[in-house]
């Protein structure tokens, strides 16, 4: 009885909840729309918004694969980029001092400032959106699996010791699982960002995609097709954090057992 | 007490460690037997060494001085000898109450399925039976314990060197698992070298007490616990030989407990 409640409260509490917010929110937009008569190349209706997505499904479905392709590919070249660097640097300490610093460094430099060179030199194919949807993800990646792999239990570790575990059998026992819910934490925030490196590609120069759609829209004030495109990258970032969050439960699944 | 029948000898270990500057006698020419199959507790105020002896038994840390052996085989430095518990469970909470206890074994490479089927069959006497698939994070404090010591058996080494292990439990949970540690101890025939700071539990569980000095770590005494076997904490903790021996454990601690808390400088 108990459990049962505890999960009607959980899925209320997840899902329900937000979703009346966002339907109040919505009710209000609209509402205030009308009331305002404000045009519809200003701010369209979430109901003219609905419409236009709902005439626009083939244009959106075939964008939304583009744009989805380049950030899956953009979010795994991070993750191997980041579980080498995330390892060297957590176990080799000469690496830990010379690329730590510029490692963080290079989060100064804003992507959309560099990623007009990735054009000149890798055109307008898919590589470019691939690689800036890299450089977004990889750095919550890395830390989070630099942390992971420094955060082993120093007890526990003397305990690997004392029953003579070798270094791989401490790496694969060890070090690793006590990383995974970094590593994990690190996916589930690269996943959300990774639509945004996506989209900074498509942006810089591209003739498919949510983000090209974006701009061609914006420029023709076809604002209701806009929000159209935006409500179906929310939709895409949803879906990958969803991907991840079951990644997560999949991959660790004694903190899954913690929680309940 | 002839040489080659011991189980553990620890020859004249001294060990310093150097911290800030200055050097800092952890344990001095501490030296004791252990016949295989014994009991005995070493004991002493915080910060004595106690975990140094212990470390140095356990391989982990090497001797400046002195050496240790374990059936007469120079163990100095050298890990996998022995069986190993501390206050912390050490429980992987990745791994289920099965995979943990089968852990140590496993680091020591030995037999998967038979150290597995064993573990099986071990569950009901450790009190975990019913618990084989669980995370560690389901298990009381107790229970983890339990597991914790059940991995150091499973282990298989004749020698098991536990840490507190019981340092962290309430009271009455702590007796029980005196008790029960007891019957393993004797059904499966171990030797152990137990550390606390607990008079009446070194007593309790021991054939012999060790009493140690505080910094550096010397031992002062060696007390012999005459009381018959098998034991019950109840009856046993109330007789006037148990009252006897810890008078002559207490006298012998109390200069150390009043030099420890008069040092100034006193940590840990």
């Amino acid at each position: 009885m108990e459990r049962s409640d505890n999960r009607l409260a959980r899925i209320l509490g997840d899902f329900v909840a937000p979703m009346i917010v966002l339907g109040a929110f919505f009710m209000l937009w609209e509402w205030l729309c009308v009331l305002f008569k404000v045009p519809v190349f200003v701010l369209p209706k979430p109901s003219d918004i609905a419409a236009q997505i709902l005439k626009d499904r083939w244009l959106l479905w075939q964008h939304f694969q583009f744009t989805l392709k380049n950030v899956i590919f953009g979010f795994f070249l991070a993750f191997v980029v980041a579980m080498i660097l995330g390892f060297l640097v957590s176990h080799v300490r000469l690496i830990n001092r010379a690329i730590y610093p510029l490692l963080v460094a290079s989060q100064t430099i804003p992507v959309i400032a560099i990623a007009p060179v990735f054009i000149i030199w890798f055109g307008y194919g898919i590589l470019p959106k691939v690689i800036t949807t890299a450089l977004i993800c990889f750095f919550p990646l890395t830390i989070n699996t630099i942390t992971g792999f420094t955060s082993v239990d120093p007890e526990i570790k003397t305990l690997f010791r004392a029953y003579n575990g070798g270094w791989f059998q401490t790496f694969t026992k060890l070090t690793l699982p006590s990383a995974l819910p970094f590593i994990m934490s690190g996916l589930k925030i690269s996943a959300t960002l990774s639509v945004i490196g996506g989209v900074i590609g498509e942006w810089i120069g591209s003739e498919m995609g949510l983000g090209y759609l974006i701009i061609q829209a914006g420029a023709q004030i076809q604002t209701a097709r806009l929000f159209g495109a935006i409500t179906v990258l929310a939709f895409m970032g949803i879906l990958l954090f969803l991907a991840a969050s079951l990644l997560e439960r999949l991959v660790t699944p004694w903190r899954e057992a913690h929680r309940a | 007490m002839a040489t080659d029948n011991l189980k553990i000898q620890l020859r004249n270990v001294s060990k310093a460690f150097a911290n800030k500057g200055s050097i800092t006698a952890a344990v001095e020419d501490v030296s004791l037997d252990v016949r295989p199959g014994e009991f005995i507790s070493i004991v002493g105020p915080s910060g004595c060494g106690k975990s140094t002896a212990f470390n140095i038994i356990a391989g982990l840390i090497r001797p400046d001085v002195g050496d240790v052996l374990i059936d007469g085989r120079s163990v100095a430095g050298r890990q996998g000898q022995v069986g190993y518990m501390l206050q912390k469970d050490l429980l992987l909470p990745w791994r289920t109450v099965l995979q943990n206890v089968t852990l140590g074994a496993e680091l020591l490479n030995r037999s998967r399925a038979a150290t597995q089927r064993e573990a099986r069959d071990l569950m009901a006497t450790f009190g975990l039976q019913g618990f084989e698939n669980a995370w560690p994070s389901r298990l009381s404090g107790g229970m983890r314990q339990r597991a914790a010591l059940m991995r150091t058996v499973l282990s298989h080494q004749d020698v098991m060197l536990l840490d507190e292990p019981f340092g962290a439990l309430d009271a009455m949970t702590k007796s029980l698992m005196q008790e029960w540690l007891l019957e393993i101890w004797t059904r499966f025939n171990r030797t152990i070298v137990f550390i606390t700071h607990d008079i009446d539990e070194a007593i309790f569980l021991s054939d012999r007490v060790y009493v140690m000095t505080t910094r550096p770590g010397r031992l002062k005494a060696s007390i012999d616990v005459n009381l018959p076997r098998p034991r019950s904490s109840h009856e046993i903790t109330t007789t006037p030989e148990f009252g006897a021996i810890k008078h002559q454990l207490l006298t012998a601690l109390r200069d150390e407990i009043m030099k420890a808390y008069g040092s100034p400088k006193l940590q840990g």
